[in-house]
């Protein structure tokens, strides 16, 4: 069979400032046959996405790459010129990107840029037929919105039509289903399962899931040492292993946080300022209960805007509850707190890009906590030892998320984000918390480096009683996490029940409806 | 709609504070017209105390503000102590001229510097040397130069004053236009480098975003992806900028009026302030204040109808 795609002897490095160089790919050959359907797997960083870039002719910035030959369908990609290559996408390549919101025009209404992908001439009629197409229901309505008016896995379907348009003969998908709810990655993945049935285009899917690959493709190739290899789904992964132990200790004591009818309600509290602000104010806590006690890990789960994010932030003392009461080892918390407690909560949120400042190293990003945290010695001598003694807690940080020590000289663009997540959590760490709040912390991450920061995390706890308390809507994998379920929606927390007995114990309709989008999932095989 | 009424509303608040603040800092200031016309030998007395009982009879600060807002509103601004003409006459015409000369310097700015900005590869080095050469430039500098060219090169027609009364003919269209060239270009380049700037900054950023970038892989033609994908992405920094130029068209052509001797507002602001003509600054003062609140106004709806997603948040 004559591949429709084959690289051959590609090599890629990432150059990095002060002309230091990182080699991501040595060498390495791939050939993708007609109506064959590829899968990348790689944990992030790995430099997948470089490798689609390469293919569709529009490299990375900053990357370098080597080739000794390029074909599609028979012909030669390197001579081709960059006009003849953007040609060439518009007729025969189909892309997907990673985060369908971003990647629409907030100016221009749906329809039009559906029929600017159209090669020459269209009808609104044929805008309509191709979203519907893809399982739009209400393609009227979606061809007359722009795209901040519909959800993530409507733009997504969407950016599916727009592939599909000119029939391409190769769909190159960059992670197509990761940024979405667990709900709508399992409709994407069928409809992508669907439309390949249809039109047999040949496909290369690059995930950090395995789940996602093996339920679309016919072939998985793992990035390891920047060589490709195929690969071998491992036959159980975490389930059940280590955990259970935990889960009859410590019956009562004193719960080391414990919240009592917290409330908030979003903007201000003044009628003329809410008048002029001209938004409803939307209450986003309505009295929440909730107790974790020393050593334990409870996770709160609920959909997006039920209220998670607002309680975690209120126990972290970032935004200052209206009404309630928040207990740290039986002593009242209050908003502005003592430094010494704060190092002792910390909060990791899920959007590193903003929560990480661009302009540190990585080494000056973990020092920094540090530096507010200790009261800076004045005399020389304890300065050195003190610096030295930095050093080593960065050190040690970094090497618990595994990231090597040379990393501690790169700044957050330059990393890609499950690593700076790992970042991140190295930034919480470093302060010997008592207590880690972790606000959708996993969420971005390959599902490897997921375990390993789970593994991490447990060590911890083993090793100095770490309490955690994950904020997620993932509820398959905080049944996994947590000794603990608390179901969050609407502002309250509506029953919680231990881990092991939540899928029979669990009553209230939004524990329900997080059963039902779990199940919904591709079963791991 | 309540959007753009509390916009005005605002608008009219401040406005009011405006006239206020001027208002108690000229009466602030010590002296007044008479104070430097006491000075002179050559008038006597008795002639001053005739030309101040010509004026106002001395009320407090409110008073004279209370009755001052009541004329203002219907249009009468008072007469100026200086040229003993009615200020809203004085300063209507004045007006006119100046705006005639910023607004020609504004919209050569913006055409030049969209032109230039959107070049791309090495003229886009070139341009980008090219701004920051004239940036460092003081702009008084590039009009003496441009001044001393004109006179090298002999087109320097002596200026007449612009007025209406001449009629609008053709002729005098003509006229009008060739002498407004060299000052307007003075002002449009004194005005370039920061368009230019803006211009190069929000396509570069634009250039990168994630749905261009997506546009570019389904392969659009070049032309679509800049007109319908990039510039409208760019745009909106771009909007404000304009709405900020609108709104300084009365107040930033001072030195090229007072080099060129161009007969608009800023020259006459310049002499009244000199003189305390009170009426002249404070209405001079107010008409550049609802020239910047219009300016705004006019970016902030330039914004909504480009951007779909002000418009729901406005909603």
């Amino acid at each position: 069979m004559k591949p429709v795609l084959s690289i051959q002897e590609l090599s890629l490095d990432y150059r990095l400032s002060k002309g230091k160089q990182v080699r991501v790919l040595r060498g390495t050959s791939l050939a993708i046959g007609q109506g064959e359907a590829v899968g990348l797997l790689g944990p992030s960083g790995s430099g997948k996405t470089s490798i689609l870039r390469f293919i569709l002719g529009m490299p990375s910035p900053g990357a370098e790459t080597r080739c000794a030959a390029l074909q599609f369908e028979g012909r030669d990609l390197l001579r081709m010129t960059a006009r003849e290559r953007h040609t060439l996408r518009r007729n025969r390549m189909g892309v997907i990107f990673q985060d369908p919101l971003s990647r629409f025009s907030p100016f221009r209404r749906i329809s039009r840029q559906v029929q600017d992908v159209f090669p020459r001439r269209y009808s609104r009629i044929d805008t309509l037929r191709c979203l519907s197409d893809v399982g739009l229901a209400d393609p009227e309505r979606i061809a007359s919105s722009y795209s901040h008016q519909l959800s993530g896995g409507e733009c997504q379907r969407i950016a599916i039509a727009q592939a599909l348009v000119s029939e391409p003969s190769l769909l190159l998908a960059d992670e197509p289903s990761s940024a979405l709810d667990t709900v709508a990655q399992r409709h994407i993945l069928d409809l992508l399962i669907k439309v390949r049935a249809q039109h047999g285009m040949a496909m290369l899917v690059i995930s950090h899931d395995p789940a996602t690959l093996l339920a679309l493709v016919d072939r998985i190739l793992v990035m390891r040492d920047g060589i490709l290899y195929d690969y071998d789904p491992p036959r159980s992964t975490l389930r059940g292993s280590q955990r259970s132990i935990r889960s009859k200790e410590i019956e009562t004591e004193v719960p080391l946080l414990e919240v009592r009818n917290l409330r908030l309600q979003h903007g201000s509290s003044r009628r003329w300022r809410s008048w002029l602000e001209s938004h409803q104010p939307h209450p986003a806590l309505q009295g929440v209960n909730l107790a974790v006690r020393p050593g334990e890990c409870v996770a709160v789960v609920g959909g997006s805007g039920s209220g998670k994010s607002t309680l975690a932030r209120c126990i972290a003392g970032i935004d200052a509850p209206q009404a309630g009461v928040i207990y740290f080892a039986g002593s009242p918390l209050l908003h502005t707190r003592p430094l010494l407690l704060r190092a002792h909560l910390q909060l990791i949120l899920q959007d590193t890009v903003g929560s990480l400042n661009p302009r540190l190293t990585v080494a000056q990003i973990l020092e920094e906590p540090l530096r507010i945290h200790q009261r800076r010695p004045t005399m020389s001598h304890i300065q050195s030892s003190v610096q030295k003694d930095t050093k080593d807690r960065i050190n040690r940080a970094l090497a618990a998320v595994s990231l090597p020590v040379e990393y501690s000289e790169r700044c957050p663009p330059q990393l890609s984000g499950g690593e700076r997540q790992r970042v991140a959590i190295a930034r919480a760490l470093v302060l010997h918390p008592s207590l880690l709040l972790l606000d959708e912390a996993l969420t971005g991450l390959d599902h490897e480096l997921q375990q390993s920061v789970l593994e991490l995390l447990g060590a911890l706890r083993a090793q100095m009683g770490l309490t955690c308390i994950h904020f997620s809507h993932d509820l398959s994998q905080m049944l996994l996490v947590a000794d603990r379920i608390a179901v969050m929606d609407e502002g309250r927390i509506v029953e919680s029940h231990p881990a092991a007995e939540f899928s029979r114990a669990a009553r209230h309709p939004a524990s329900l409806r997080l059963l039902d989008a779990m199940l919904a999932k591709p079963e791991e095989r | 709609m309540r959007v753009l009424a509390r916009r005005v509303l605002h608008s009219l608040i401040s406005l009011l504070a405006v006239s206020m603040l001027c208002f108690a800092l000229l009466s602030a200031a010590p002296g007044d017209y008479f104070s430097e016309l006491r000075l002179e030998p050559g008038i006597s007395q008795q002639t001053l105390r005739a030309m101040e009982r010509q004026t106002d009879p001395r009320r407090s600060l409110a008073e004279r503000y209370v009755f001052w807002c009541e004329s203002a509103l219907r249009g009468d601004f008072g007469n100026s102590l200086s040229y003993h003409l009615p200020v809203a006459s004085l300063l209507s015409e004045r007006i006119a001229n100046t705006l005639m000369l910023s607004a020609a310097g504004l919209f050569g700015a913006w055409v030049l510097g969209l032109a230039l900005g959107m070049s791309e590869g090495w003229f886009a080095s070139l341009v980008r040397v090219f701004t920051s050469l004239l940036w460092s430039i003081p702009e008084p500098v590039l009009a003496l130069v441009l001044l001393l060219a004109a006179l090298k090169l002999h087109t320097l027609a002596p200026l007449t004053v612009p007025t209406s009364e001449a009629g609008w003919s053709l002729a005098h269209f003509q006229s009008l236009a060739g002498q407004l060239v060299l000052p307007s270009l003075a002002m449009a380049i004194g005005y370039l480098p920061v368009v230019i700037h803006h211009v190069q900054r929000g396509l570069v950023a634009a250039r990168e975003a994630p749905a261009v970038e997506a546009a570019r892989a389904h392969g659009l033609p070049y032309r679509r992806i800049l007109l319908h994908y990039i510039l409208p992405e760019a745009a909106n920094p771009l909007i404000s900028l304009f709405g900020l130029g609108v709104g300084s068209l009365l107040s930033a052509s001072l030195f090229v009026e007072v080099l060129f001797g161009w007969p608009g507002l800023g020259q006459l602001l310049l002499n009244a302030i000199l003189v305390r003509d009170t009426n002249i600054v404070v209405a001079g003062v107010l008409c550049s204040a609802v020239m910047l609140i219009a300016g705004n106004l006019l970016a902030d709806i330039l914004l909504w109808l480009h951007d779909p997603r002000i418009r729901e948040v406005a909603q």
